[in-house]
């Protein structure tokens, strides 16, 4: 401001009405700067608040505080430290009987500590393990759950076990709702069944067995006696050459028949009166118990003078005409009458 | 009970017991007249707070140094000065790498109806003040509207006389010239 030329400035300059008459006309007026309310008022306290604090930030501690302290701690209160943090009564003069009692109680823990059974610790340890890798297997089995699954999964239980309105009010059930249900289910299939499918008789067997039961038995009487019939006719029947391929010559009953496929033997039963004849000629040749004889080819061919085992059978033919007699006479003329029997053996060398 | 002196505010604040209430009396006292002498200078008040507090706290620290032949309104005005001036210089240094010139930015708050709420002339006045020089702004609202005396303010600049009367002269001419012109302005 000294190289200011205040030296030309009038007497009068803060004359204003003279000089800045717009200024003039202003000066003492408000303002119009805003100022927060009760600013002022309490502007004094935050800066004796401020100012108070020491240096560091610390709160103001009065002379009162300290003398009031002295106070209680003569009288044997003892107030928080410091610091703030407070001691439990009696801690210090306390504190060296705990501590005695501290160290001997852990002396006698490590005396104990030779009692423990040998291999507690390493068993501890193996079965502390164990029990951690098992709580572990609880909370994480390895398994991977979708996500969101049990967020879930309460919605999804109760959706499937939905009740119906019947099965939730089971007591606001229409009268005569089962008694009718039949019915009603019936009506509403039928239309469907005739429009789909032939109609369907249903008979009840108990009903028909009432209706046509006489009728029924005649009808079954008459049928077993035909099948009887059927069946012991159908054993005299012979047996087709092919049935026989691979089975054994045998005798049927009544009914003589060789295998042809075994010329080494000729199986003989209940032909007595031919095997009886070839018995008396063949030592050593008896017919067992149930009158079967194994014949040889060689004692039928010696017998029958035939040396082609293919004629075997024709000599028990030869030989049943002869004996007209034996008990198997029937049976006999029934072979000869029936000449296909033979063809079993050999029909290619029939006489 | 009369009001006391500074001077006797200034003995109860030496005294232990009776230092915090001569300090609430001694901001009581001075802190509307400190606050607007800042507002005017930085027009916001939150930054006017700031300064303010920081000017009362460096009171409480220094007013055991205070020289008792020295008035201590001028001595709280030479503080709160300083601390408007420090403050200016380094919203400054801030605003220059951040915002530009700090004058632009007191402008804009002087539109804000949060920080002023005057009529166009007042606005228009507050206006002309922020196109002051430093200097002048301070001599020029110092004594505009706070009726300071030159002698007063300058113990408190530490400037002469002729020269604060000089700098408020010339101070007085650029704001009646604003005026004048931004009113032809208007009218034209």
């Amino acid at each position: 401001m000294s190289d200011e030329r205040h030296d030309m400035i009038p007497d009068n300059a803060d004359d204003l009405s003279i000089h800045a008459p717009a200024l003039h006309s202003m000066k003492g007026k408000a303002n119009g700067f805003v100022v927060p309310e009760n600013y002022f008022e309490e502007l004094p306290d935050l800066i004796v608040a401020r100012v108070a604090l020491p240096e560091g930030g610390e709160f103001p501690v009065s002379e009162e505080y300290f003398a009031e302290s002295e106070d209680l701690i003569n009288a044997g209160v003892v107030i928080p430290s410091e610091s703030g943090f407070s001691v439990p009564e009696g801690y210090f003069e306390n504190f060296e009987v705990s501590l005695e009692a501290r160290l001997h109680l852990e002396s006698h823990l490590r005396k104990t500590e030779s009692e423990v059974p040998e291999g507690y610790f390493g068993e501890l340890e193996r079965e502390l393990k164990a029990h951690i890798s098992l709580d572990n297997l609880k909370q994480d089995e390895g398994f991977v759950v979708p996500d969101k699954y049990f967020g879930s999964l309460t919605d999804r239980i109760l959706s499937q076990t939905y009740l119906s309105d019947e099965e939730l009010h089971g007591d606001e059930l229409p009268a005569g709702y089962f008694d009718s249900l039949a019915d009603r289910l019936i009506a509403k299939v039928e239309p469907e069944t005739k429009s789909e499918t032939k109609q369907v008789r249903v008979i009840v067997f108990a009903e028909y067995i009432q209706r046509y039961g006489k009728i029924t038995a005649v009808a079954a009487s008459v049928a077993l006696l035909i099948l009887s019939v059927w069946f012991f006719t159908r054993s005299n029947e012979v047996v087709p050459v092919n049935d026989f391929a691979s089975n054994d010559t045998r005798v049927q009953d009544d009914t003589v028949t060789v295998n042809a496929f075994q010329p080494e033997e000729r199986i003989v039963k209940r032909a007595e009166p031919q095997v009886q004849n070839i018995a008396k000629n063949n030592d050593g040749v008896k017919p067992s118990s149930e009158g079967n004889i194994k014949l040889s080819k060689e004692a039928i061919m010696a017998e029958t003078d035939q040396m082609d085992e293919a004629l075997v059978a024709e000599f028990i033919y030869e030989d049943a005409v002869d004996e007209q007699d034996s008990e198997n006479d029937e049976m006999i003329q029934y072979i000869l009458d029936d000449q296909t029997s033979l063809d079993v053996i050999d029909p290619g060398n029939k006489k | 009970m009369s009001e006391l002196s500074d001077k006797e505010l200034v003995a109860m604040f030496r005294e232990d017991k009776s230092r915090q209430q001569a300090f609430r009396l001694i901001v009581n006292r001075y802190q509307r007249k400190l606050y607007w002498h800042i507002r005017r200078m930085l027009v916001d008040h939150d930054d006017t707070d700031d300064v303010l507090q920081n000017t009362f706290i460096k009171t409480w620290k220094g007013l055991d140094n205070f020289k008792e032949d020295a008035q201590l309104y001028t001595w709280l005005y030479r503080i709160a000065t300083n601390e408007t001036m420090s403050f200016i210089r380094q919203r400054k240094s801030e605003l220059m790498v951040r915002y530009g010139d700090l004058e632009y930015q007191i402008e804009d708050k002087l539109h804000d109806g949060n920080n002023f709420k005057g009529d166009e002339i007042q606005k228009k006045l507050q206006l002309a003040i922020q196109q002051l020089p430093e200097k002048q702004r301070i001599v020029f609202t110092m004594k505009y509207f706070e009726d300071i005396r030159y002698e007063d303010m300058s113990e408190i600049l530490d400037t002469s006389v002729g020269a604060l009367k000089a700098s408020y002269h010339h101070a007085v001419k650029k704001i009646e010239e604003y005026i004048r012109n931004t009113s032809e302005e208007r009218t034209l």
